[in-house]
């Protein structure tokens, strides 16, 4: 096959994709493949011929893939593969408590099926997991290889860290530590997670093993470089997967409710005027054909499920994880598979992490969407975080060339409040300083006035 | 037993795994002595329980 210049270049490796020698993810024309190594090819192909891969995929648990025909594979390559694609990236630490804690079961769950068909999983990443709407779906098919016999979990600290600990920490503590996962990127180191767990969370038995006792065995042995010549029955292994399977199943998240988390019941809102907002919006959205939308400050959900509705993919992501989780909750009970509810702070998105800092791609680079949407949050940008309508402009025509944003002015009670407490240096914060300001990077498409409301909803498309 | 490992499985990782799986297995032992226990009482009761229930219809 021949390959132009810059196709080529595209086919380079995955910048994420370099610490299993088994294989690697490439990608090339739009497309992301998974390369199987000679190393890796006894593994892989035990993963197909024992009948757990087919289990697990038919389970809903790993991603399905098909295989490239062996003529097309490059020659160093034993297989490539053509996983089904996952609409949007997404990383643990954009994750609600419940989806970290989904995507923790499911790799116990993974890794108990794995014991039954003669495997195991060699690694325990949170960033193997993926979520295809709100279910969580391992997506790293070269994690498995052969389980022999008296083998101690190669993955266990990883998982320890990737997941008990920030999910521990979420459960005891706040859910905000969640974040301490963009800093530690394999996972939050236990010493650390036992330094801030309160005393009395050591009496978990689950957490006493896992996390206390765990991270005290790291700390004795921290100097100790020997191969360990170790041997656990394989009952004693299923106990340790078995009591991991407890101990996250029986964390909570910390405290449900916050400042924002019943924020529906006190907006300025009426039923009416929300049924009006929902309107607009259908009528605003509809006749542009759009696929997939990136909600920015969507809080539990409510108005991305209007775009759910006209069958688009929505990315939900607010900053509150109460919001967050209630979303996710509601969408994983609803089985909704266009909605991926996201812990994203626009003012501080995540990304450009890792190796070169590019491990983990910049969230504007994976929020790219057929339309963002942008509603009561406008007034948290210009006056809480004090941005211009111009900067908010501009990063918002990077992520989608549609735009459908709800301007609240001064006189509105929620800006009112913003202002109570502060000087007020915002003599352009109303709608025309809004749209001269916008209409810099946007053409104006249509307006539309919110019955019984101060605000006003738009729909830009980009210039 | 050694096994090759692409990453660092951490030498307390290792270790701890023989300790907690060991507290496990004990934990099970432990939990089937008591459900067994549990069960005999039961049947002591039962036993007695029942002639009286069957007495009582």
């Amino acid at each position: 096959m021949k390959q132009s210049k810059k196709e080529q270049a595209a086919a380079e490796q995955h910048a994420s994709s370099f610490r299993d020698p088994a294989g690697h993810i490439f990608e090339t024309g739009g497309r992301l493949y998974r390369q199987v190594n000679p190393v890796g090819a006894a593994d892989f192909d035990m993963l197909l011929s024992s009948g757990l891969y087919d289990e697990l995929t038919q389970a809903g648990l790993l991603i399905p893939h098909e295989q490239l025909a062996k003529g097309k594979t490059p020659a160093n390559a034993h297989a490539v593969l053509m996983p089904q694609q996952i609409p949007f990236i997404s990383y643990p630490f954009e994750w609600s408590f419940s989806q970290l804690k989904d995507a923790a079961l499911t790799t116990l769950k993974i890794q108990k099926q794995a014991l039954k068909h003669g495997m195991t999983l060699k690694d325990a990443s949170a960033y193997n997991v993926q979520f295809l709407g709100a279910k969580p779906i391992f997506i790293d098919t070269l994690s498995f290889e052969q389980y022999q016999d008296g083998m101690y979990w190669k993955a266990y600290r990883q998982f320890c860290q990737h997941f008990l600990a920030p999910l521990a920490l979420m459960s005891h503590l706040d859910l905000s530590l969640s974040q301490l996962l963009r800093v530690h990127l394999d996972g939050i180191p236990l010493d650390l997670t036992a330094k801030l767990m309160p005393h009395r969370s050591r009496l978990r038995p689950g957490l006493g093993m896992h996390l206390f006792l765990h991270a005290r065995a790291q700390q004795a042995k921290a100097g100790e470089h020997r191969k360990q010549e170790v041997r656990i029955p394989k009952e004693r292994l299923l106990a340790i997967i078995d009591s991991l399977q407890r101990t996250v199943a029986g964390l909570r998240p910390h405290r449900d409710v916050t400042e924002w988390g019943d924020y529906y019941n006190q907006t300025n809102y009426t039923v009416d005027a929300a049924d009006q907002k929902a309107a607009s919006i259908r009528t605003f959205v509809k006749p542009l054909k759009a696929k997939t939308a990136i909600d920015l400050g969507g809080n539990d959900g409510r108005y991305s499920r209007v775009l759910n509705e006209l069958g688009i993919f929505t990315v939900c992501t607010d900053i509150d994880p109460n919001a967050v989780e209630s979303n996710y909750r509601h969408a994983h009970a609803h089985k909704e598979s266009l909605m991926l509810p996201l812990l994203i702070d626009v003012t501080n998105p995540g990304g450009a992490l890792g190796w070169a800092n590019e491990e983990r791609s910049l969230a504007h680079e994976r929020l790219q969407g057929d339309v963002a949407m942008a509603l009561a949050i406008v007034h948290h940008l210009a006056i809480s975080n004090n941005l211009p309508f111009e900067l908010i402009a501009k990063y918002f025509s990077q992520l989608a060339p549609y735009l459908v944003i709800e301007f609240v002015p001064k006189r509105d009670s929620q800006v009112q409040k913003l202002l109570s407490t502060r000087q007020d240096i915002f003599p352009n914060y109303h709608e025309e300083g809004f749209e001269q300001a916008f209409s810099k990077y946007y053409k104006l498409e249509k307006s539309q006035k919110i019955q019984g409301t101060e605000r006003t909803l738009y729909l830009f498309k980009r210039r | 037993m050694d096994y090759f490992a692409y990453l660092d499985p951490g030498t307390g990782s290792v270790i701890i795994q023989v300790v907690v799986g060991a507290i496990l297995a004990g934990a099970v032992v432990f939990r089937n002595v008591i459900a067994r226990v549990a069960a005999k009482f039961r049947g002591l009761f039962g036993k007695q329980r029942n002639p009286l229930d069957d007495e009582a219809e």
